[in-house]
């Protein structure tokens, strides 16, 4: 693999699950910064975050840039897309990234999912076996 | 209804998980490492209830937190989103 110029480790999680940490920057709200766990996840188009720690962070969720739908296993639903001023995962720094803000079920433990669009962007290589994630 | 933490020193992740076991916590911290997991910091609430942490909270303005739940994930922990 010394064609990737960097490695970074995912953290297995549950039953054949991988996560991220990410941090996330405020906009003048209560916090100025939050640090999330993330479910690395292929079959997600966006990045999730939940809305509460987005509204801490004092971005609001009542007024987004627009709303996605957005197919779910439990059917079809409209989120507030949302433009953080930065977001750092797996070393990867972004100024001004639009996420969504949508709760996943509190009993997974996990705050939300870093979708595709995080994942192309920097054009990932995700090895499950080594739980790494590789960028050129 | 969360519990704010009157006294906040600064703890490790690990002081903290023995000091608040199976609940949600709300750490201010002071230090990540090299993956982002919250090294040490400072509790500034405490819930069995995720959603309750963001009400009573001392401030964190201009703080850099963290949520965690100290308790054991399940190794069957499993999910379809």
């Amino acid at each position: 693999m010394s064609n990737y110029q960097k490695v970074y480790r995912l953290l297995p999680y549950g039953r054949n699950l991988l996560t991220a940490q990410a941090t996330i920057g405020g906009n003048n709200g209560e916090a100025n910064e939050y640090r999330v766990r993330l479910l690395v996840d292929t079959g997600a188009s966006y990045t999730i975050l939940p809305i509460k720690t987005l509204e801490d962070l004092g971005y609001d969720s009542r007024n987004p840039l627009r709303r996605q739908e957005i197919f779910t296993g439990q059917g079809r639903i409209y989120v507030p897309v949302i433009n953080v001023c930065w977001f750092n995962c797996v070393g990867q720094f972004i100024e001004n990234f639009d996420v969504f803000a949508h709760d996943i079920p509190p009993n997974l433990r996990i705050d939300g999912l870093l979708g595709m669009d995080f994942l192309t962007r920097f054009q990932a290589v995700i090895s499950v076996g080594d739980a790494e994630i590789r960028f050129l | 209804m969360s519990t704010p933490v009157e006294i906040s020193p600064i703890l490790t992740l690990e002081e903290i998980i023995q000091l608040y076991p199976s609940e949600w916590v709300l750490i201010a911290y002071t230090e990540l490492d090299e993956d982002l997991s919250v090294i040490r910091g400072e509790v500034l609430a405490h819930s069995p209830e995720r959603d309750l942490l963001y009400n009573n909270a001392l401030s964190r303005k201009g703080k850099s937190v963290a949520i965690e739940y100290t308790g054991p994930i399940p190794e069957n922990l499993a999910a379809m989103l």
